[in-house]
C-alpha cells in the first residue's frame, strides 16, 4: 500500500466532493442542524424549567386565611396558607401552599413545597421539591430540592442525544459514497482509473479516506457546537457544564468512528453490486440500523448506556468492521465491475 | 523489435467469443489501426492488453512483460497511456486539476508534472482555459483533454479506443489531426476504429479484426493481397456488345458496368489494357479515358468482413 497514491485519490475526491452542492449541503447541514436545533429545541424548555439553585428572596406576610383539606375551584387566593388541598382553575398571589395539587392555576409570588402542578403558570415563586410537574410554566420559578434527580433525567436525556452523533457519521457515508463509486460509474471514469499503476487497495483506501475525514470532521465539530451550546444553556441552572461525560467521550472517540467506517465499507460493497445513486444511497442508509439498535437496548433494560457497554460495543464493531474491510477488498473485482457496469 | 505481441489470444464472456486466436506483432513506433465493426472484439482487445482484463487463454505481451502476471501488469499500466471509448473526465475539477491527478497516480514528478500539463495544454490550444471545470468543455475539447490525460505521463505506448466515435465532423477532424501530430513524434499508437479514412489517414499499418484477426497490413499491402488490380474505361456508352467483347476476352476475370463505366479486372493491367482497348473499339464503343482504379481500404475491409460472414 503506497500511502501518497491513496491520498491522491482521496484528495482528488474530496476536491470532487466539495464542488458538489448535494454533498455540501449534507455534510453541513444535516449535522450543524442537529448541533444547534436540538439543544434549542430540547434543551431549552428543559434549563427554563431548571432549578436555578438559589430561591427568591420571598418574604411573605402572615397569612390572612388558613385552608387545609379543601377542594377549591374558581378562586381568588391572597396572602393565605394552604394545604393538603386541591386547587383548579384559581389565581394563588403571596401565598404559601403545601403538599396540594394544583390544576390550571395561576400562581405569582408565592412558596409552593411539596405541590403537584399541573397545566399551570408559576411566576416569581419558589417551587421547594416538588411532585410531579406537568403542561405547565414555570417562569422566574426556581425548583429549590429535588436536583439530583433532575439531574439524573438531564443526564440521561443528553445520552440519549448521543444517539444522533453515532447516526451522523453512519449515515453521510451512505450519501457520499453512493456518489464516489456509483458516480465513477456513471461518469465513466472508472476504466482510465483503473487503467494507472494504482492497486485495488489503495484506489478503495483513498475513496474510504475521502470519505471518513469529511464524514468525522463533520461529526465532530457538530458534537462539539452542541457540548458547548448544551453547557452554555445548562450550566446557569445546574450549576456545571454537563458534557462531556465520559459515554459521550467514549461514543464520539470510539464508537462514531467505527460506525463511519462501517458504513463506508457497506456502502463500498452496496454500490460495487448497484448501478444506481438513489438504490445505492438507499441501500446504504440501512448501515443506521445498528446504531439506532444500540441505542435501543437500553430502552429495554438489556444494558445500560455507559462507557463500559459503549467500549464493549465498540469492540464488537471493530471486528465487524476488519471483516468488512476484507469483504470489501474482495469483492471491489476491477473486472467484474468494467464488464458488468453498464 | 516488437513491442505489442499477442499470441493465441482469446477472451470469451460465458458461451459469448469477443476475441479468439488473435496473433498480433507491432513494433515501436508504429501507429497501428485495429479497425473492426461494432462487436468485433477491438475494445475487449485493448482491455486485455492495458490489464484491465484478463485473457481467458493465450498471452499478451507488452514491451516484454506479460499482461495479467504481477508485477507485470502494475508495469504495463506503467508504460501505457489509455483513452477508453467516453472520456471519462471529472465534470467538477478543472482541467489541469484532472491531468494533475492522473500524473500523480502515474508518479510524476511535482517539478515534471506542472510543466507536462502546461506543454500539453499548449499544445492542444486549451492552456487558457486550464481553470475552468470540465463540464463546460466541448465534446470535441473534452476529448482533446482525454487524450492528453493519456499522455501526461508520457507513456511508450498509447491505446486510443474510437477517438473520434460520437465527435462531429469538425470535432473528428481535430482529433485525427492530432493523431497524426502524435504519429509524428515517434509513439507506439494503438488504435481501435470503425472509421476507414481515420485508419488509412493516421496508421501506418491495419489489422481488421471481427471476433479473429481477418488480416494486417499496410492499406496498399491489403489490397494488394485481396484485391485483383482494375482498368476503368470510360465509354461514351456501354453498350452490351462492348461488355461481350471484353468478356471474351482470356485474360479478363471480371467486368462489370458501374455509373456508365466499364471495370475491367484483370492480373496485367498494363499488358491487357491496349488489347481491351482494341476489343472496345471493335465492338463499337467509344474510349473517353482509360484509369487504373484505385483499391481503397474500404474495399479490402468490405471484402474481408464478407468473407468472415
Amino acid at each position: 500500500m503506497r500511502f501518497e497514491k491513496a491520498w491522491t485519490v482521496a484528495a482528488k475526491e474530496m476536491a470532487e466532493f466539495r464542488s458538489n452542492k448535494y454533498v455540501l449541503i449534507t455534510l453541513l447541514l444535516l449535522p450543524l442542524s442537529m448541533a444547534v436545533v436540538m439543544p434549542l429545541a430540547l434543551v431549552l424548555p428543559i434549563a427554563s424549567q431548571a432549578p436555578s439553585g438559589e430561591p427568591l428572596p420571598l418574604d411573605l406576610p402572615p397569612p390572612d386565611m388558613t385552608i387545609q383539606g379543601e377542594t377549591l375551584v374558581d378562586r381568588v387566593l391572597v396572602n393565605a396558607s394552604i394545604s393538603d388541598s386541591v386547587i383548579r382553575g384559581s389565581v394563588i398571589r403571596d401565598s404559601r401552599v403545601m403538599n396540594s395539587t394544583l390544576v390550571g392555576v395561576t400562581v405569582e409570588g408565592s412558596i409552593l413545597e411539596g405541590v403537584t402542578i399541573k397545566n399551570s403558570v408559576i411566576r416569581g415563586s419558589n417551587v421547594i421539591e416538588p411532585g410531579e410537574i406537568s403542561g405547565s410554566n414555570l417562569v422566574n420559578s426556581p425548583i429549590v430540592g429535588g436536583e439530583s434527580e433532575f439531574v439524573n433525567v438531564i443526564l440521561l436525556l443528553l445520552d440519549t442525544f448521543l444517539l444522533f452523533f453515532v447516526i451522523i457519521p453512519a449515515a453521510i457515508p451512505a450519501l457520499m459514497a453512493s456518489y464516489s463509486f456509483v458516480g465513477e460509474k456513471l461518469n465513466k471514469s472508472l476504466e482510465p482509473l483503473l487503467a494507472t499503476p494504482t492497486t485495488d487497495g489503495e484506489l478503495l483506501f483513498g475513496k474510504a479516506l475521502a470519505i471518513f475525514l469529511p464524514t468525522m470532521g463533520a461529526t465532530w465539530l457538530s458534537g462539539v457546537i452542541f457540548i458547548l451550546l448544551v453547557n452554555l444553556l445548562l450550566e446557569p441552572t445546574l450549576g456545571f457544564a454537563p458534557l462531556p461525560t465520559p459515554t459521550w467521550l467514549v461514543a464520539l472517540v470510539l464508537l462514531a468512528p467505527l460506525f463511519a467506517t462501517l458504513s463506508i465499507t457497506a456502502n463500498v460493497i452496496i454500490s460495487s453490486r448497484v448501478s444506481d445513486v438513489r438504490a445505492s444511497q438507499q441501500l446504504g442508509a440501512l448501515v443506521v440500523l445498528p446504531a439506532i439498535f444500540l441505542f435501543m437496548l437500553p430502552l429495554f433494560g438489556v444494558i445500560t448506556l455507559g462507557p463500559v457497554s459503549i467500549l464493549g460495543f465498540a469492540g464488537g464493531l471493530l471486528g465487524v468492521n476488519v471483516v468488512m474491510a476484507f469483504l470489501a477488498l474482495r469483492l471491489f473485482r476491477r473486472e467484474e465491475i468494467l464488464v458488468s457496469w453498464k | 523489435m516488437e513491442f505489442i505481441e499477442t499470441v493465441d489470444l482469446k477472451r470469451t464472456f460465458g458461451d459469448i467469443v469477443a476475441v479468439e486466436d488473435l496473433n498480433l506483432r507491432i513494433r515501436e513506433g508504429e501507429v497501428f489501426a485495429f479497425l473492426g465493426p461494432n462487436g468485433a472484439g477491438k475494445t475487449t482487445t485493448v482491455r486485455m492488453l492495458t490489464t484491465l482484463i484478463h485473457p481467458t487463454s493465450g498471452k499478451a505481451y507488452i514491451g516484454g512483460n506479460e499482461v495479467g502476471r504481477e508485477p507485470d501488469s502494475m508495469n504495463i499500466r506503467a508504460m501505457t497511456g489509455f483513452l477508453p471509448e467516453a472520456p471519462g473526465l471529472y465534470e467538477r475539477l478543472s482541467a489541469a486539476r484532472n491531468l494533475d491527478f492522473y500524473g500523480r497516480l502515474y508518479g510524476v514528478p511535482e517539478s515534471r508534472r506542472k510543466a507536462r500539463i502546461e506543454e500539453l495544454l499548449k499544445w492542444i490550444g486549451l492552456w487558457k482555459r486550464r481553470d475552468s471545470p470540465v463540464a463546460t468543455f466541448s465534446k470535441g475539447m473534452r476529448q482533446k483533454i482525454a487524450i492528453v490525460r493519456a499522455m501526461v505521463h508520457d507513456p511508450q505506448i498509447l491505446f486510443l479506443d474510437e477517438p473520434t466515435a460520437g465527435l462531429d465532423p469538425s470535432a473528428a477532424k481535430t482529433v485525427r489531426d492530432f493523431l497524426v501530430d502524435l504519429g509524428s513524434m515517434g509513439k507506439t499508437i494503438f488504435l481501435n476504429t470503425h472509421n476507414l479514412s481515420e485508419a488509412e489517414r493516421v496508421s501506418t499499418r491495419i489489422g481488421v479484426v471481427s471476433t479473429q484477426l481477418l488480416a494486417q497490413g499496410t492499406p496498399k499491402e491489403l489490397a494488394a493481397r485481396y484485391l485483383k488490380p482494375a482498368s476503368v474505361f470510360r465509354l461514351r456508352e456501354a453498350t452490351e456488345d462492348v461488355v461481350q467483347a471484353v468478356d471474351a476476352l482470356d485474360f479478363v476475370e471480371e467486368v462489370h458496368v458501374e455509373d456508365g463505366e466499364l471495370h475491367v479486372s484483370l492480373e496485367d493491367p498494363q499488358k491487357g489494357n491496349p488489347a481491351i482497348a482494341k476489343a472496345v473499339i471493335a465492338a463499337g464503343g467509344e474510349i473517353e479515358f482509360i484509369v487504373e482504379k484505385e483499391m481503397g481500404l474500404e474495399e479490402v475491409y468490405l471484402r474481408l468482413l464478407e468473407d468472415a460472414a
